[in-house]
């Protein structure tokens, strides 16, 4: 299937099934009542609009697919993103700043930067050579260290290391 | 006003403040002119800050950056031909075309000038059009400040890249992630789905910097992992040797050419002033609808694509225009038309401050302080970019694959600092995650952040009115300012859409 096809598609599925799920929320939700104007209202407004969005985009694809000019949704300058490197990326970077966080509030949060720093930039720096492996993420961390510790002083619980 | 303004030159030119405004400048251009990285990342990444610095220095900060943003999107516009930021696109044009023909100096010389011109024109038309717009805005009740919300709203999301419905959908997320926590009126918890830390509401930070930055970094990111970047990279070793060998004597941007390039800055400065004032429209569609009409005007119309300085001109001024005008809507009524100006509304907010008619009368001193900053800020850009500008180009070669996990890092602990808490980490990774997604699929970000930031407001004023008519929802069109707004909104959307069709 043409991926631009598949992104409204999926958009149009996530929209409505946004509003599909908040507006059974309201439905069957314990909410608590109030006069005249129900806490729900705003809500159930913005329920409505992704409803109404996710109708509208799918109608338009329709549309430009009966005709066959689905490429005419195609954004000009759009990027098409690999969508392995997005996964392998979120999931380094966000799963690795979870655990990064984790290991900020139990290991420390200089030696938690400059392992964390070092890992990324392994893996992500094109060309990484070994000299600018040592130097930059120690550098970061100096950075980390003065910034958030000397000069704003953050609250951390107690760790293992610094 | 003018004793105002006076009042408030002991503060805008403290030490301390002139310093942040160098400083907020220096970064400005140096994260500008990095391709990916913008101005208004390094704002949502400086945010935390805000709580630890003077109102006066964090305002000197963020103004620096945002206009050393705007300026240094074009250095890599016109010396690589890639826009360091989306503003600077329609400058690539004539910008790129101008260095290949051995004109680099000339084309970035035209560029900070007429930026430095149209950014002024537009700080000048802030100045005196916020004061009375915000008085305007104080006999507003709720149902026109609901129309007005509404009106913001709709042509935010309807002018986002042309796509409506997807801007609608995301202003309506951005809603929805305003109402998690307590109910103003009840107090009863909405949204949380049983998760205590969630009843107090998610916080701007994590939000802003999650949807902005943290998601903007993965998409780096994976473009760094698949070495695409590698290409890029080369490009830029290839044509940084072909300066190698240049004389800039033979490069510099004489009086009578500056001087046939200030008809197109002027239409610049005039549509972009005009293009920021209004909710959604931004800095691209202001450069780009500049660089047509100066194009149209011009009377080398036929060079413009291939180098002309009127070109980068227009473009470059037009881009840059909308830097004091789009903050109108943000001082007049408490609503950002930009995500620039939400950006500053976050800030505003986390410095106590109340973004809205009142801001102007509670914090007199404060607000005309930043008028004053930010003349000065567009002062201090000429004459940084005057004297850096040799250097500048050379900024944009820094590797991101170094810049890119600092960043993330600087993001996670900044955001930590903000408030010590740890669930404001794990909401900057959940909306991290939601940026992402929302990117992949085309989503624009701004109405988003604008639906977050003005939801309560917006909520606020729709329960007030409608408790005003009894639960009836046709009160919200017995107000003639309120039947006004919406109409202005549909016209708009019908221009503007128009106006898009034509460029594209």
């Amino acid at each position: 299937m043409n991926r631009t096809i598949t992104r409204e598609l999926l958009s149009g599925a996530l929209m409505l099934g946004l509003g599909i799920a908040g507006l059974l929320h309201i439905q069957y939700g314990a909410w608590r009542p109030a006069p005249l104007v129900p806490s729900y209202i705003m809500p159930q407004t913005a329920y409505y609009f992704l409803i109404g969005s996710a109708l509208w985009v799918l109608g338009i694809l329709g549309l430009y697919a009966l005709r066959g000019k689905v490429s005419a949704l195609e954004r000009p300058g759009g990027d098409a993103q690999d969508l392995v490197a997005v996964g392998v990326s979120c999931a380094l970077m966000l799963g690795g700043g979870l655990v990064y966080f984790w290991m900020v509030l139990n290991v420390g949060l200089i030696v938690s930067t400059v392992l964390f720093n070092a890992v990324l930039v392994a893996v992500l720096a094109p060309n990484v050579s070994l000299k600018g492996l040592l130097i930059v993420p120690p550098l970061v961390g100096l950075a980390v260290w003065v910034l958030f510790q000397r000069m704003i002083g953050i609250t951390l619980p107690p760790s293992l290391l610094f | 006003m003018v004793d105002l303004l006076i009042e408030a030159s002991a503060l805008a030119f403290h030490p301390y403040v002139l310093m942040y405004v160098f400083l907020g400048v220096l970064l400005g251009i140096t994260l500008g002119a990095i391709p990916g990285l913008s101005g208004d990342m390094a704002i949502a990444l400086l945010l935390p800050f805000v709580f630890f610095l003077e109102p006066a220095m964090a305002m000197g900060l963020l103004v620096g950056i945002y206009k050393g943003g705007l300026f240094g999107g074009s250095i890599a516009a016109i010396s690589f031909g890639v826009p360091g930021t989306p503003g600077a696109a329609a400058t690539s044009i004539d910008g790129y075309q101008a260095k290949l023909k051995g004109k680099p100096s000339k084309a970035l010389h035209t560029a900070l000038y007429s930026s430095v011109i149209g950014d002024t024109t537009s700080d000048l038309v802030l100045i005196f059009i916020a004061v009375p717009l915000a008085a305007v805005a104080l006999t507003f009740g709720p149902i026109e400040f609901f129309a007005l919300y509404a009106f913001s709203l709709i042509l935010i999301a309807a002018l986002s890249q042309g796509m409506v419905a997807k801007g609608l959908a995301v202003a309506a997320i951005g809603i929805l992630l305003a109402m998690i926590g307590r109910d103003p009126i009840t107090g009863a918890s909405r949204l949380t789905f049983g998760m205590p830390g969630l009843s107090g509401g998610l916080s701007l930070i994590p939000v802003l910097i999650g949807i902005f930055a943290i998601s903007e970094v993965v998409i780096q990111g994976s473009k760094l992992w698949r070495r695409k970047v590698d290409k890029l990279m080369d490009d830029v070793a290839e044509q940084a040797s072909l300066l190698q060998g240049y004389d800039i004597r033979k490069d510099k941007l004489t009086w009578p050419e500056f001087k046939a390039t200030l008809k197109a800055t002027y239409i610049g400065a005039a549509v972009g002033t005009f293009i920021g004032a209004l909710p959604g429209a931004g800095q691209s569609l202001a450069a780009f609808m500049s660089y047509g009409l100066a194009q149209r005007f011009s009377r080398k119309p036929e060079e413009f694509g291939k180098g002309s300085l009127e070109g980068i001109a227009s473009a470059e001024s037009g881009n840059s225009a909308t830097a004091g005008s789009t903050f109108i809507p943000l001082f007049a009524f408490g609503i950002p038309g930009s995500a620039t100006a939400a950006l500053f509304g976050a800030a505003f907010i986390l410095m106590g401050m109340t973004p809205g008619p009142s801001l102007l009368t509670d914090n007199t001193e404060i607000i005309y302080a930043l008028f004053l900053t930010l003349i000065f800020a567009n002062l201090v850009n000429l004459v940084l970019g005057k004297f850096l500008l040799p250097y500048y180009s050379r900024i944009a070669m820094i590797q991101p694959g170094y810049m890119i996990p600092a960043v993330f890092i600087l993001a996670i602990v900044g955001t930590y600092a903000a408030n010590n808490s740890v669930v404001d980490v794990w909401v900057l990774l959940f909306a991290g995650v939601l940026g992402v997604t929302l990117r992949l699929m085309s989503f624009p970000l701004a109405p988003l952040v604008l639906g977050f930031i003005i939801g309560p407001g917006a909520e606020r004023a729709l329960r007030q009115s409608m408790i005003m008519g009894g639960g009836d929802w046709s009160v919200l069109i017995t107000s003639p300012i309120a039947i006004g707004f919406y109409v202005a909104a549909f016209a708009l959307i019908l221009l503007f859409t128009l106006a898009l069709r034509a460029k594209t």
